[in-house]
């Protein structure tokens, strides 16, 4: 009797303290975590990617740049040579020389706008496609807030356990390798 | 009673603790093992109607149809076997097994996927979607038919393959997608092995677009009864 009792006891106290706790969790209990921008930022693997194509650009035209520097400098040096020791210097050729370096100037000028528009196209790219797998990630695993810390105050203090950055770079690498 | 009823929660809060930080774990080996049932599981033992065979290819769970939305934008890409292209040629002819075989036959040099680029809860043409200016809508038909077959490609290993075959369909006002129909040579590349097909996207400047098809996927297939 006395363990009937028992069991009925544990039972029904075990049954309202399972909904009293469901309840609570489905009404008051907000899923929250953070990330650390940064570090989700240079874990991701599409920036690893488009950094070597940006640095591959780069390099590119600044080999470009560079071979035209060099020319000039010749030229430059050619120009001085002749003009120390006072040999004529053909008009042709100083309106050449001025005609290469605003060329030089030009493109150099060019090839660092086209360097800003490439890094922020692909900073874009890479943001668009980070933020598109958090959400996904917060949808999948029903975080309430999912917030960003990126030390700029945004985030003062958090446990560190609330910290799903390293959870959230693997998700979202196998995201962007289209891994299922 | 007093005792009883604390001893009683005392043991129900203990367990209902136990039971909700460990919940979440069990769920993620749950939700691991159902994966893994499904990775391992051999479909090409069951037989089933041509009719089944396409809704089993077009069953997302299966595999062969792989989605990504990025932002505003949706990407979908499907592996289509040879019995779907032929049952898609014969669909307004009258079935005769002979035949759809036959039809089969012109499919299996090549491997071949839809894909569709839509965009999310839009209207209207895809190609002027956010259109900043009428030269851009040019700029964008050229470049789907003839730029956009060179910034779609299948990777594997270290090789990459571009498709062998590659047509831009569109649709115009009718919906707001468009679909691509390319298909790589399957001499080029090996079906049974892990390969990523990947989109460099310059239409809506998304970046890079991955599908990665595990090993065996594309043959993991059922058979068609009488094939």
């Amino acid at each position: 009797m006395k363990l009937k009792s028992l069991i009925t006891t544990i039972l029904i106290s075990g049954l309202i303290s399972f909904v009293a706790l469901f309840i609570y969790n489905r009404m008051y209990h907000t899923k929250t975590a953070y990330i650390e921008i940064k570090k989700v930022f240079n874990g991701f693997q599409m920036k690893k990617e488009l950094e070597k194509e940006y640095e591959k650009t780069q390099k590119g035209r600044d080999k470009i740049l560079d071979s035209l520097s060099f020319n000039l400098k010749l030229m430059s040096k050619h120009l001085n040579e002749r003009k120390n020791s006072k040999i004529e210097i053909p008009k042709d050729e100083i309106y050449q020389f001025e005609y290469n370096r605003e060329e030089f100037l030009k493109l150099k000028k060019q090839y660092q706008e086209d360097n800003a528009v490439l890094s922020q196209k692909y900073d874009n790219q890479i943001l668009a496609q980070l933020t598109q797998y958090v959400i996904e990630y917060g949808k999948k695993n029903n975080y309430d807030i999912i917030l960003g810390a990126d030390g700029n105050g945004s985030l003062m203090y958090s446990k560190e356990s609330y910290n799903i950055s390293e959870d959230i770079i693997v998700y979202i690498n196998n995201k962007y390798k289209g891994i299922d | 009673m007093i005792r009883q009823f604390i001893i009683g929660s005392f043991f129900t809060i203990v367990i209902t603790a136990v039971v909700s930080c460990h919940g979440k774990e069990i769920k993620e080996q749950l939700n691991e093992q159902s994966e893994e049932t499904v990775e391992l599981k051999n479909y090409t033992e069951e037989k089933v109607t041509v009719q089944e065979f396409v809704t089993w290819c077009a069953d997302k769970n299966n595999k062969l149809n792989k989605s990504k939305d990025i932002a505003d934008i949706r990407f979908d890409l499907s592996y289509r076997p040879a019995p779907c292209m032929a049952y898609l040629e014969l669909r307004t002819e009258t079935y005769d097994f002979p035949k759809f075989q036959e039809a089969c036959n012109h499919y299996y040099d090549m491997s071949y996927f839809n894909f569709r680029l839509e965009v999310i809860d839009g209207t209207g043409e895809l190609l002027k979607y956010k259109l900043q200016s009428p030269a851009q809508y040019e700029e964008r038909v050229k470049y789907t038919s003839f730029e956009m077959q060179k910034d779609i490609y299948l990777v594997q290993g270290n090789d990459t393959l571009l498709p062998g075959l590659f047509h831009f369909e569109r649709i115009f006002e009718v919906a707001p997608y468009s679909t691509v129909m390319l298909a790589f040579d399957n001499k080029k590349f090996n079906k049974d092995s892990e390969f990523t097909i990947i989109y460099n996207d310059k239409l809506f400047e998304k970046g890079f677009v991955k599908f990665n098809y595990k090993n065996k996927q594309l043959i993991n297939l059922p058979n068609i009864s009488g094939l």
